[in-house]
């Protein structure tokens, strides 16, 4: 069973649909962005350029919009950002009052994901960190 | 993951954005082998 992050990218709304703001990214194996190239292309130059958090970036218009894709939102280009625990039960918590839900594989969504989710972000981001922190 | 960088500059002060970038990409790059499908 995969776990997915669905990205959306609200700039890319004068496109019209909104499956095509998505993108989603599995989080096993993070560096292969599937949906259309085209909009991998498209996404790639926002998520260098804007490293705030999506829960910020999406109305609850936008929600219920995207509700009808069956797609999940948890997280946006900051991925990386240091979440800490706080972080990631603040996230939690609106992901639960804004409904938010998060696909596996072909199946439905529950709020596990989100969490499997965020704790699989939060680990590659310690990854990472670590690199930097044992540097030479 | 793509838009770690300023994120590691910030959390590293000694760390330079292109060393920064660089360890991102090498990141990405070995993943595949950390995270064995």
């Amino acid at each position: 069973m995969k776990t997915y992050m669905t990205v959306f990218i609200p700039e890319l709304n004068i496109m019209k649909t909104v499956s095509k703001d998505i993108i989603k990214i599995d989080l096993d194996n993070p560096f292969k962005v599937s949906g259309k190239k085209d909009n991998y292309y498209r996404v790639d130059p926002y998520l260098y350029s804007n490293n705030g958090h999506i829960i910020d970036a999406i109305s609850e218009k936008q929600l219920k919009n995207l509700n009808t894709y069956e797609s999940a939102i948890i997280a946006n280009g900051g991925y990386l950002s240091d979440i800490l625990e706080l972080e990631f039960n603040i996230l939690y918590h609106q992901l639960e009052n804004i409904g938010v839900i998060v696909t596996y594989t072909g199946d439905c969504v529950n709020y596990e994901g989100a969490r499997i989710a965020v704790r699989k972000m939060i680990a590659y981001a310690n990854e990472i960190k670590a690199i930097c922190e044992n540097r030479a | 993951m793509f838009g770690a960088t300023p994120y590691l500059v910030e959390a590293f002060s000694d760390l330079p954005e292109v060393e920064a970038r660089e360890i991102l990409r090498n990141w990405m790059r070995t993943f595949s082998e950390r995270h064995p499908a």
